[in-house]
């Protein structure tokens, strides 16, 4: 906050306006390539190795032009250059540009930009890197940690689904197969991560995909037995489908945030959007397609008797509610 | 026992009280027999092929209605044509049907031909028969075989017919020596066991008097529904016959027509016991290529375990109760979509979680296949499913049936 504040001060006398300016040089993408504080009376530019600021551009005369102090402001002349000067948003060929404040001028295929020193400065970011997740998710033993919890949650998983002696070799194998998909995930992010950040933060990667999984796992088994607790079958399905695409946004909302340190609520709303068309991707065309099936297709939680809580329907109420079925079912047949 | 439609042809005046040799039968029999073709209108050649036979001097002939069903299924699309013994033809008109009996009748216009007359009384056992039919369209056949009664375990009467019948002989006669119709050519199950359908049905359909305002659909919903009526008010008008499977009492073998298997597997490798009972009739009632109703099926599958815990062994159960097939025939021209209601159900003694689904028939309005799949809850490491598959019920009837299956299950402690 102190160098905002010293920004900010007023140069007094005509020297402390000629030392108060710098000048950016940008690469055709926007990128800052150099900054060069202004002082003195002369600044030549040019790509001749003598000139104060020498420019890599080969559309750039060796002696290609000078920042001059004409007591009172910067003027920018040119030195009968092939390609001359040009302001940034015109194409009009300039022999002087007298710089007043900020401007942006092109120099063959480079960019330069005259600042003043005392544009006002934004306050600093947040850094979110020294957050606690943050700090561990990089972490090696952390991505490990998280894998193998996973793994091993998906072996259970798919033990308790075999009635075999052999339930643990295909356990094994379905896990193996699941963390080989985690591992790939992480890797398509961490070269993602590389593009655009310029680093690969597997660890990060591979912490954030295990968790989400950990935790999908973990709320779908808690759902279940929620519902079969309660005789909720028919919210099974519905709930199945939100804890797992809610689940694959928190991921994306963790991976963009390995990636950048933006705005968190953005992240936010493209890891929602992007859950929401896969949902749509996913589950639009089936039902389209609108395949009849001659079969009843049905879904039932069957957990241990000791889970279930509530209370069941009585005979004559179950039967009731099917002769309102059947209604149903009429009312559907003569819509076709 | 898997049936296959076929069908025959013959031909007699009526009843001669004299005993005739099979070629005589054969000779004097076959100028009442025809063979009835399935015409497309788009293609103009036939379809299908069938038999039928003369039952009057004004053209009436019988046939079988899985013979013409496509008339009534696809109207417009197809047409009716009698082929006489002498290869002539013409156009058939469809007067009436039974389908609950798999019978027709149809009309041949200003044709005049010998007919056979019907016989309702039902001949001795071992008595000699004779079934007439045009079998690939070979041309007019004559079958020998015997008489062997009613089928016991039939929910829908049939003949027990020791003679070879074969494709294209539907709906042609099997007649006595005297040239009496006995039964209709109906179906196969090879090797020389064929059915028939009594002859007395014939007449029952002559006598119901066609509703001019009925349409053809409306008559056989009218069918269907009181042939449902009739079996299922006598399933349910009494206590439902049970069985014992481990500690539970289940539905049982609930009448004559109803075949019960049972089957246990103890496989070391597995670590469930499961013993199995199934329950059903082996006949369905016809409607189309597509579409057949009329059954009745139960399965009780008790599972059980020492080896595995409470977790696995319910992760087992989720896994096994969804996988269903029910084996429904039907399309989605003629058959709306299953929904389904999933509830636990608490009877006081027993706790089950029970599943019931239902679709209608497009054209039969009032009419479901009906789906009760059910589940104990009352042993941690045991568990009853029972499942019941009714076609073509009314949903009074499909329930109140369904509610008896359903308290019918006890637990024996």
């Amino acid at each position: 906050m102190e160098s905002v504040e010293a920004a900010k001060q007023q140069p007094e006398s005509s020297e402390a306006v000629r030392d108060n300016a710098v000048l950016e040089v940008h690469e055709r993408s926007g990128a800052l390539r150099e900054r060069v504080r202004i002082s003195g009376e002369v600044l030549r530019i040019g790509r001749a190795l003598d000139n104060d600021l020498v420019l890599e551009d080969p559309y750039v005369c060796a002696h290609h032009a000078q920042l001059r102090w004409g007591g009172d402001g910067w003027t920018l002349v040119d030195l009968n250059s092939v390609n001359g000067l040009r302001l940034a948003d015109s194409h009009q060929r300039l022999d002087r540009i007298a710089l007043s404040g900020p401007t942006e001028i092109r120099v063959g295929h480079t960019a330069l930009r005259y600042r003043s020193c005392d544009e006002t400065i934004v306050g600093a970011l947040k850094d979110p890197t020294g957050g606690r997740w943050a700090t561990l998710l990089p972490r090696i033993p952390m991505a490990l940690g998280t894998a193998a919890l996973a793994a091993l949650l998906i072996a259970l998983q798919q033990h308790l689904n075999q009635a075999e002696h052999s339930a643990w070799l295909p356990a094994i194998a379905g896990s193996v197969t699941s963390v080989s998909t985690l591992v790939i995930w992480a890797l398509a992010w961490a070269l993602v991560n590389r593009v655009f950040a310029h680093r690969l933060n597997y660890a990060a990667h591979l912490s954030i995909g295990a968790l989400c999984m950990i935790g999908a796992l973990l709320l779908n088994t808690l759902v279940e037995y929620a519902l079969f607790a309660l005789s909720g079958d028919a919210l099974e399905q519905a709930l199945g489908t939100l804890s797992l695409f809610g689940f694959l946004a928190v991921a994306l909302w963790g991976h963009l945030g390995v990636i950048s340190h933006g705005s968190g609520v953005r992240r936010a709303i493209v890891a929602v959007s992007v859950s929401v068309l896969l949902y749509l991707v996913f589950t639009l065309p089936q039902q389209a397609r609108d395949d009849y099936r001659s079969n009843p297709q049905f879904s039932v939680l069957l957990k241990p008797p000791t889970f279930q809580l509530s209370s069941g329907l009585s005979t004559d109420h179950f039967y009731t509610r099917a002769g309102q079925l059947a209604a149903e079912v009429d009312a559907e047949a003569a819509e076709d | 026992m898997r049936l296959f439609f076929l069908l025959l042809l013959i031909l007699a005046t009526p009843a001669l009280a004299q005993d005739w040799s099979t070629e005589e039968v054969f000779s004097r029999y076959k100028a009442a027999v025809v063979q009835v073709r399935i015409i497309d209108e788009v293609g103009g050649e036939k379809s299908s092929l069938g038999s039928g036979f003369f039952i009057s001097d004004a053209g009436e002939i019988i046939s079988n209605y899985h013979v013409i069903a496509d008339l009534v299924e696809h109207p417009g699309k197809y047409r009716a044509e009698y082929v006489l013994d002498d290869g002539s033809s013409g156009p058939l008109e469809l007067l009436n049907v039974d389908v609950v009996h798999d019978l027709s009748l149809l009309r041949a216009a200003a044709v005049r031909r010998p007919f056979l007359a019907i016989e309702s009384t039902l001949p001795a056992k071992g008595e000699r028969l004779y079934a007439f039919g045009n079998p690939y369209d070979l041309g007019m056949t004559i079958i020998e075989g015997t008489y062997n009664g009613l089928l016991e375990k039939s929910l829908y009467e049939r003949i027990h017919f020791s003679g070879s019948i074969n494709p294209g002989m539907s709906g042609g006669p099997t007649v006595d020596r005297q040239g009496n119709v006995i039964g209709i050519n109906v179906a196969t199950a090879g090797n020389q066991v064929s059915f028939l359908v009594p002859a007395g049905f014939v007449l029952s359909m002559l006598k119901r008097v066609a509703d001019d305002n009925e349409s053809l659909h409306e008559r056989i919903g009218s069918q269907l529904f009181a042939n449902q009526q009739r079996y299922l008010d006598e399933l349910t008008s009494q206590a439902l016959a049970t069985a014992t499977l481990g500690s539970y009492t289940i539905p049982g073998k609930l009448g004559g027509y109803i075949n019960c298997s049972s089957r246990s597997d103890q496989s070391e490798e597995r670590l469930v016991d499961t013993v199995a009972y199934s329950c059903y009739t082996d006949e369905n009632i016809y409607l189309s290529d597509q579409l057949s109703t009329g059954a009745i099926r139960m399965d009780h599958t008790l599972v059980s375990t020492k080896d595995l815990g409470q977790l696995r062994f319910w992760a087992l159960m989720e896994s096994s109760f969804a996988k269903f097939y029910g084996g429904f025939s039907g399309n989605e021209d003629n058959m709306s979509s299953f929904q389904c209601q999933t509830e636990a159900v608490d009877r006081g003694d027993l706790r089950l979680k029970v599943v019931l689904c239902l679709r209608t028939y497009k054209k039969y309005p009032g009419l479901y296949d009906l789906m009760q799949r059910q589940i104990t809850l009352n042993q941690p490491h045991q568990a009853l499913t029972t499942t019941l598959v009714l076609t073509g019920v009314s949903i009074d009837h499909g329930l109140r049936f369904a509610e008896a299956v359903l308290e019918s299950v006890k637990w024996n402690p």
